[in-house]
């Protein structure tokens, strides 16, 4: 992987060489910032969290951002990020990113600072394709706030569902070309990464399983993770068109689960029954399709997926395995509406549906999301407020997420939010109920 | 006797006078198809920043790079923002169907989602991303929608030292008028080069609602273009000045800069 980060970088260092001397032979001056077209966006955001009356986060973040044109054809793009938090409370010490690839881990530079390369691609056409190559994002699907078909990237789980998406999407090393035949554009992707979803360290304010405490005999073997970098990669195919007024997607992956299989073991260890935890990550099937058209003031939109190869814990504690394995139907449809002066309304409805119909699953079989987002703008669209809200009803689970942005000049913008989270605190969301919080922001751009 | 000679010749002159005016005024209808006529080129690419002032004095600053190309039936158009950074690579694409019983097909590309999002085309005339100008003003550029007012030529007027045609439009129906967000507009059509320089505006109570006017205009390549564009709200105080430059009607735009793929790569 470094060798090819090197070649990357080599190959990025001569296009620019051969752009300078491209200059210099046309005895144009040679500006470096034209060449590099740089920005920066420099951000603070702390928050305060009610039930523990403490900063729960004070975080600075410097993004830099290069955008070069080697050629009319070829642009190279470098995004990176440094972080810095104050509190140490989200990852406390140094996170040990056990389940990200050694390339794409963030560089720990202590327990409060840390810099992460975010993107490093070349974005080339060639004739009607479009090939991106490195470390980059790539996003499916058209669900906001939950995801059935954003499974490319995995995620980094810092602030739980909380933080912007793409601040905790986690970049991967990958190789995108879309080709266009006929009318219909295929994109091919090929991710030899093996980097999962990054979940916080026990102690962190979003870790996992916090409420469910372990007895003594409780043991968890170390996370086993795919290796090989040609027989473990993930492979993708997007077909996408636009008939008729729709736009229409038929995707396909073929790849490791994000979030690792739990099974469960009960060996005698001095003759004492200890529950073992072994989590592994095992390969799965998505098949799936998205569409979206406009109506009048609606726009209606939607996907749905299924997974082949779920595995799902199982609510008997004998059970051998502890898991079972199904298949996982999930669907969205969604409607925005837009009828009124500078102001959007957003309806989701999700369903997911474990198809195996085993009496000992540690959920429902099938379960229902809803989301609502009302979003509107004032005084020439310098003051937003934004307001989210998803539920999952068999649960009765959710948060609740509300922020007013204002833009003070064209590239500095303030903001106040607040989150607040509700539901038993053994479900997947209401765990974390007692994380409601109030933050207050700042972005400037260069 | 004198009285009632005099009163006719009065009246010959009168009607004269009336037939001369109305001979001096084309019609509407005529004066519309010229302004929809006029060549704009197959093809564009523009820059254009808009300096959007409030009535307090605070300003922004925003900097895009646009592209047009007119198909058979269609016009494809697609924007992207440079600066500042924060907006900075958000794309907008748009099909405009020649029919006007087809809506329009719009795609907003906002990359801190990293996805292209389907918006409806049917909020026409709402502000364009806090501008001044609503979303049809910046589909339409100087053209003048026929299907959209019934029209009529009321006199001529000069402006900026130009004898323009004063056209008032009245939307055709009130759903037309909601849809637009306004009652009236007045064209200041510039007979040289087709174009309505000035364009006064009236909300749907019929108060003054904005005016849009033209502060530059040259020719390139032989197609007059806009190169700046004053746009005052007369009800909020808030300004736009939309300034065009380095417009290129000569490098032919391939089909697929006006694809969904190309709004997510910024270009």
């Amino acid at each position: 992987m470094f060798l090819r980060l090197t070649v990357g970088i080599l190959m990025g260092a001569l296009c620019t060489a051969d752009l300078v001397a491209q200059d210099k032979a046309a005895h144009k001056p040679f500006n470096l910032k034209a060449l590099l077209n740089p920005s920066v966006l420099i951000e603070w955001e702390s928050a305060y969290a009610f039930e523990d009356k403490e900063i729960q986060k004070t975080e600075f973040i410097f993004k830099p951002e290069f955008n070069i044109d080697l050629s009319k054809n070829i642009r190279w793009v470098i995004r990176s990020r440094m972080y810095a938090e104050v509190t140490d409370r989200l990852e406390p010490g140094k996170p040990g990113q056990v389940e990200v690839s050694d390339l794409s881990r963030r560089w720990i530079m202590g327990d409060r600072l840390e810099a992460e390369l975010r993107e490093f691609y070349f974005d080339i056409k060639i004739k009607k394709t479009f090939v991106t190559i490195g470390k980059q994002q790539i996003v499916w699907g058209k669900a906001d706030g939950l995801r059935i078909m954003d499974l490319v990237n995995p995620f980094n789980f810092r602030e739980f569902l909380l933080d912007e998406f793409e601040d905790s999407r986690i970049p991967l090393w990958s190789l995108k070309a879309d080709i266009p035949i006929k009318g219909i554009s295929a994109q091919f992707v090929w991710i030899p990464d093996q980097s999962y979803n990054d979940l916080p360290d026990p102690g962190g304010t979003y870790a996992f399983g916090q409420a469910f405490e372990g007895g003594s005999n409780i043991r968890q073997n170390p996370l086993h993770k795919p290796d090989r970098f040609i027989q473990d990669s993930d492979i993708g195919l997007r077909l996408s068109t636009f008939f008729k007024g729709w736009d229409l997607t038929l995707n396909y992956l073929y790849f490791y689960d994000d979030f690792p299989v739990n099974f469960q073991s009960t060996p005698l260890i001095d003759d004492v029954p200890v529950l073992t935890i072994s989590p592994r990550y095992l390969r799965n099937h998505l098949l799936g399709a998205t569409f979206s058209n406009a109506f009048g003031s609606f726009t209606l939109r939607g996907e749905a997926g299924y997974q082949f190869d779920k595995y799902v814990a199982t609510n008997d504690i004998t059970h051998p395995l502890g898991v079972v394995e199904s298949g996982q139907l999930m669907a969205v449809s969604g409607l925005d509406y837009s009828g009124i002066t500078n102001t959007t309304l957003s309806a989701q409805l999700f369903v997911d549906w474990i198809t195996n119909d085993t009496s000992i699953l540690g959920r429902d079989h099938f379960e229902t999301n809803m989301s609502l987002l009302l979003s509107r703008n004032f005084i020439n669209e310098t003051l937003d407020i934004d307001l989210i809200g998803i539920r999952n009803i068999n649960r009765g689970e959710g948060f609740v997420q509300g922020k007013i942005n204002y833009l003070l000049k064209s590239n500095l913008s303030i903001w106040l939010g607040g989150e607040i989270i509700y539901g038993d605190r053994d479900t997947f969301i209401g765990q974390f109920k007692g994380q409601d919080r109030i933050y207050l922001g700042m972005e400037l751009g260069i | 006797m004198k009285t009632i000679k005099l009163i006719f010749y009065a009246g010959l002159i009168g009607l004269w006078t009336t037939q001369a005016f109305a001979q001096a005024l084309p019609s509407a209808k005529e004066i519309i198809n010229k302004v929809n006529a006029r060549n704009e080129g197959p093809y564009v690419t523009q820059e254009f920043t808009m300096e959007l002032t409030d009535r307090r004095g605070k300003k922004q600053l925003r900097k895009t790079v646009s592209y047009r190309k007119d198909y058979e039936g269609q016009r494809k158009s697609v924007l992207f923002f440079s600066s500042p950074t924060n907006v900075k690579g958000t794309g907008f694409l748009t099909f405009d169907y020649h029919d006007a019983d087809k809506d329009d097909d719009q795609w907003l590309y906002l990359p801190a989602l990293r996805k292209t999002r389907r918006i409806s085309a049917a909020n026409r005339g709402d502000y364009f991303l806090g501008t001044d100008l609503t979303y049809e003003d910046i589909k339409k550029g100087t053209k003048i929608s026929r299907e959209d007012y019934t029209f009529k030529t009321l006199k001529k007027e000069q402006v900026d030292g130009k004898q323009c045609y004063l056209v008032e439009a009245i939307p055709v129906n009130d759903k037309i008028a909601k849809e637009l967000k306004h009652s009236k507009v007045h064209f200041y059509i510039d007979p040289k080069t087709w174009i309505s320089l000035k364009n006064e505006y009236w909300d749907i109570s019929g108060n003054p609602l904005k005016t849009t006017e033209i502060e530059a205009l040259v020719l390139i390549d032989n197609i007059w273009t806009v190169q700046k564009i004053n746009a005052v709200n007369h009800k909020t105080g808030h300004r736009s000045i939309l300034t065009f430059s380095g417009s290129d009607y000569k490098t032919e735009l391939e089909d697929d800069l006006f694809v969904e793929q190309t709004l997510l790569r910024g270009r």
